[in-house]
């Protein structure tokens, strides 16, 4: 196993192809959060040729709903969510040239295939370590759909956020041994 | 009526607002001790890394006051009344304004929605709680447990109705293929909990319930406990480790729990829960 690897955002194609399945990431910069909700509204504005409110190309979209942010501090608790319930949307959005999706746990062999054609990372996060996810966020601020409440999108300014290639863009995949 | 003791208002808010907010903030000793060993006999560095940023997190939260998990969960409120209690009038709704002003406070996300099966409105404080009424604290005294749990492990849930005679192998294969089908997107090391019997609804409740045993702790009957112990062999050997990440650890513990049953059924609930076993309880 490497050691950890610091990385800055935007994840560049050219970061993006020196990172294999199993490396772990301290990452640090910006990410847009969506969840169930606000991905089949941006999905179905894309299929609707309508304008979306936020930018996806080369972005990291981050699975996550975050808890509120106490008095004082930037932000609560902010883990990653289930990715495989992205799954239905994600092709969509790999097509609008995202850079990577960060969730927990496995996807479907059709979402994967389709993050490897488009060059897409898939990073996991670990599930239910909100707390600790949470406290390297520097800012966080509603930058659309504010009506979704946790489901929002929201912009993150992380800091050394600790994350697993689950994905890379070779087929290398750290949960191959759950298909076998 | 002389004698009976009648639970106030205030004292029953009072609790169960302190105790979601301990579940929520606070991991179970018991709990982070099974983490620890976990830690500890794990063989993959993968797997051994999640453990560590899973334990990292447990201090954390309980140090800067931040949820263990920003799926705060929904909240079951497991109420145990002893002989010569009862509880006040609308307690519903006392149990309610308690878990409204933990949310507030910490605080909490709001995870509950109300319609469904449409617009999947967010409710905004995290009501109603899952009320269990059952006997059995000691006389006079009431004892209340809140169980907090995610919507990520909640998905992972199963309910077989199984024939009567497949017996302890039925039952095992049952439980293994249910936690290697689902225990990737639940969080692992989950802890499983295992209802037998009754009919469908209780035999998830058993389960359920299950979860609030300390990790360690054995069935009292020899011939459950050594199931228990098969199960989480069989599972461990899975190999879908810390955060699905590949392992040695994928279940922290399993819990069985029977009841009586018809005797054309043998119904089996599988609860299970993510490392993150959040509970609190108190004696009031």
């Amino acid at each position: 196993m490497r050691g950890e690897i610091r990385l800055a955002t935007p994840l560049t194609r050219e970061k993006r192809e020196g990172l294999s399945a199993g490396d772990r990431l301290l990452l640090s910069g910006r990410l847009i959060t969506a969840r169930d909700r606000a991905h089949r509204l941006l999905v179905e504005a894309l299929d609707d040729g309508r304008e979306i409110p936020v930018k996806l190309r080369e972005e990291i979209i981050y699975y996550a709903g975050p808890s509120p942010a106490p008095p004082g501090r930037p932000a609560g608790s902010v883990g990653p969510t289930t990715a495989a319930r992205m799954d239905p949307f994600t092709p969509r959005l790999a097509e609008e040239g995202i850079a990577a999706c960060v969730g927990k746990g496995p996807r479907s062999t059709e979402v994967r295939e389709a993050l490897r054609e488009k060059g897409v990372l898939y990073l996991v996060g670990v599930g239910g370590a909100g707390a600790l996810m949470g406290s390297r966020v520097r800012s966080m601020r509603v930058v659309a759909f504010p009506e979704l409440g946790t489901e929002a999108v929201y912009e993150l300014e992380v800091e050394d956020l600790p994350l697993v290639v689950a994905y890379d863009l070779r087929g290398g995949d750290v949960f191959a041994h759950l298909y076998e | 009526m002389p004698g009976w003791r009648i639970l106030e208002a205030a004292e029953l808010s009072a609790a169960v607002e302190e105790l979601v907010i301990r579940a929520s903030l606070d991991l179970p000793v018991d709990v982070e001790r099974a983490l620890e060993e976990a830690r500890g006999r794990e063989g993959s560095p993968l797997s051994r890394y999640a453990l560590d940023i899973i334990l990292e997190n447990a201090r954390l939260a309980r140090r800067e006051g931040l949820p263990i998990c920003q799926d705060t969960g929904i909240f079951h409120l497991f109420i145990d009344l002893g002989e010569g209690t009862a509880l006040p009038d609308g307690y519903r709704e006392i149990v309610d304004e308690g878990l409204r002003r933990a949310t507030r406070k910490v605080p909490l996300r709001s995870s509950v929605v109300d319609d469904p099966l449409g617009k999947r409105v967010d409710r905004g404080d995290n009501t109603p709680a899952r009320i269990h009424l059952h006997y059995g604290a000691p006389p006079g005294r009431v004892r209340l447990t809140v169980l907090a749990k995610g919507g990520g492990s909640e998905n992972a849930t199963r309910l077989f109705m199984l024939l009567p005679g497949v017996g302890k192998e039925g039952l095992r294969d049952v439980v293994v293929r249910a936690v290697r089908e689902k225990a990737a997107q639940a969080c692992p090391p989950v802890v499983v909990g295992v209802g037998v019997g009754a009919e469908a609804e209780g035999a998830l409740g058993l389960a359920l319930r299950s979860l609030l045993r300390p990790l360690g702790e054995r069935h009292p009957r020899a011939e459950l406990a050594s199931l228990e112990m098969s199960m989480l062999e069989d599972i461990n050997s899975t190999g879908i480790g810390a955060a699905g990440l590949g392992g040695d650890v994928t279940a922290l513990d399993v819990h069985l729990e029977e009841a009586p049953t018809h005797i054309a059924c043998l119904p089996v609930g599988v609860v299970i829960s993510c490392h993150a076993l959040r509970r609190s309880g108190l004696l009031l």
